[in-house]
């Protein structure tokens, strides 16, 4: 009889309903409280559910290594939203170490003195970071980017003092390329000269 | 309690000197503040439990912010409702419209004074006292109906409107499981009804174990008594998700609070009746009318067992849909109300085939018999 059917399915699945619940209330709650939890922490220390912190692969706030940066410009260029802004001076020729896994150290004879992204305008989109040759631009997990003024929106990467060192760097650089210059053309003329009125083959030339 | 009170006029010479009245009245003040103040308690404590165990469910945490695991939440929350204006919306009725939540409060409140807490620990004992339950917490159909038509708002009309067909509807099965219960104890006073569940262990005497009809009354008994504390999956009157709030819709401030507040202590209103009637009241092991440490546990038990209620109507809440009006209706008088007229006969013949045998006490001599 439906009557007393109805009855037992009514039963039957209450009884299942607040199974569900009261199975789901022993279990921790997946709630992160999260100030209170560093989501960036692999461990998510005083959380014991099954949500995953920020993943390592987590596209957030874009940063910059200077050290490896060569300012070969290729991230400017391939951000489709122009936020990234790089001024280079030359500098003495060193190695800029390659952060990429594998990769190999290139050679260094620019320097930054003005690396600035607008994480306002930026999209996240990773096409800077594919393009670098270097690693020197990477994602970070930071998410957080609130401010209070908007021109902290963008970041500086290259502080001021880093900027005065690596201009002076570059003023020393270019009075010895100056004076190398100079030297190396007083000595073409010299042996010029001596051509001129000797004939020997001058040393260190050719070969 | 008016015994009581005679003793300590007895006992102290200085009470002699003022009028029998005065000391009536000022004992009634004091028992019904510090009435006044458990039912505060209770409710403000239900709704941080209620909150935190539907959190649980959800998978969500719940209140924690306010104090150890969010355990004063209940006091942020009454007084930030304390400061808010409050408003009475221009087409509404004014008089009715303020009177309402008031309504609602004492036909939940009134209810309380017949509880038998323990066996010495009530503030008033009637010989109707179950009627007097039944009779007080149908105030407060009156007053969300006044609420709701007061408000000049066509869903809390609806609210209000569907929570008295519903009241009235599941007053009817409720009452059949009351008078299955009465039947068995024989008696309207609820210290009477309790008193009359005594038995081996304190537990084998309960209405509930009496016989099988009378535990199938104590199912009908809840689910009536749920509906008609408008909780979900009976909560029509409010349904959220239809009338936007339902009969409160309009309210705000410590009016609103008054019928939240009603809601909440109508949890262990109807767990502590539910309890009286089925499960023994203070009954219980090692609880004694006659010494003050029975007394004492016998609170305990009452407590106890009513909060398991309230944690079993949390529960429900949290895990049920809420039902249509017509299966609503369908429920009860296609379900319940025939099947507590089942009940109730077969009590009835029950009680007059095999006397006042418990089911137990049947077992036992068709064991007697077997052997």
């Amino acid at each position: 009889m439906s009557y007393f059917g109805d009855i037992v399915e009514a039963v039957v699945s209450i009884a299942k309903g607040m199974g569900v619940t009261i199975r789901t209330m022993v279990r921790p709650p997946e709630t992160v409280q999260y100030p209170d939890i560093d989501v960036l922490d692999p461990k998510m220390a005083g959380y014991s559910a099954n949500l995953k912190p920020v993943s390592e692969r987590f596209r957030g706030i874009l940063t910059v290594n200077t050290d490896s940066c060569v300012v070969d410009n290729l991230c400017a260029r391939a951000c489709p939203v122009n936020c990234i802004q790089i001024e280079g001076l030359k500098g003495p020729k060193t190695k800029a170490k390659n952060l990429l896994p594998g990769g190999k150290d290139l050679p260094k004879t620019r320097y930054p003195v003005r690396f600035d992204i607008h994480i306002g305008r930026c999209l996240y989109c990773g096409l800077c970071v594919e393009a670098c040759n270097t690693g020197a631009i990477y994602f970070t997990r930071e998410f957080r980017g609130q401010t209070q003024d908007y021109g902290n929106l963008v970041r500086h990467f290259v502080s001021e003092s880093e900027a005065e060192r690596i201009k002076k760097l570059a003023e020393e650089e270019a009075e010895r390329a100056a004076r190398e210059k100079a030297e190396k053309e007083a000595k073409k003329a010299a042996s010029e000269e001596k051509k001129d009125t000797g004939g020997d083959r001058p040393e260190g030339e050719d070969q | 309690m008016q015994a009581t009170v005679d003793r300590l006029i007895a006992q102290l010479p200085i009470l002699q000197e003022v009028p029998v009245w005065a000391v009536y009245l000022v004992w009634m003040i004091v028992v019904g503040a510090v009435l006044l103040a458990t039912v505060s308690l209770i409710a403000g404590i239900t709704s941080w439990v209620e909150r935190r165990i539907a959190g649980r469910m959800q998978s969500r945490i719940g209140p924690n912010r306010v104090g150890p695991n969010g355990f004063f939440q209940w006091i942020a929350d009454g007084l930030k409702c304390l400061f808010k204006e409050d408003i009475t919306p221009d087409n509404a009725d004014w008089s009715l419209f303020r009177v309402a939540p008031y309504l609602v409060f004492v036909g939940m409140f009134g209810a309380w004074a017949v509880l038998p807490y323990s066996a010495r620990i009530f503030a008033a004992d009637l010989n109707v006292g179950i009627l007097y339950v039944m009779a007080i917490t149908s105030l407060v159909v009156i007053g969300i109906l006044m609420g709701g038509w007061a408000s000049g708002n066509k869903w809390s009309l609806f609210g209000a409107i569907r929570s008295s067909a519903q009241i009235v509807s599941y007053e009817v099965p409720a009452g059949l499981a009351i008078t299955t219960a009465v039947v068995m104890s024989g008696s309207l006073s609820m210290q009477g009804i309790v008193k009359s569940q005594a038995g081996p262990m304190g537990i084998l005497g309960w209405n509930v174990f009496n016989n099988p009809f009378a535990t199938i009354a104590f199912f009908i008994y809840f689910i009536a008594a749920v509906a008609e504390g408008n909780r979900t999956p009976f909560d029509l009157p409010e349904a959220e998700s239809e009338l936007v709030s339902g009969y409160n819709t309009e309210y705000s401030g410590m009016r609103f609070v008054f019928f939240l507040f009603a809601e909440w202590a109508n949890l262990f209103l109807i767990g502590a009746v539910t309890t009286t009637l089925f499960l023994g009241g203070w009954q219980g092991p090692f609880a004694n009318p006659d010494t003050w440490w029975g007394v004492m546990i016998g609170g305990g038990w009452f407590f106890l067992k009513s909060c398991v209620f309230v944690f079993i109507l949390i529960w429900l809440r949290w895990t049920l849909p809420r039902l249509r009006v017509d299966q609503l209706m369908g429920m009860c008088w296609r379900y319940l109300v025939p099947i507590a007229f089942v009940c109730l006969l077969g009590t009835l013949l029950w009680m007059s085939i095999l006397g006042q045998r418990a089911f137990f006490g049947v077992i036992k001599m068709a064991a007697g018999v077997g052997i």
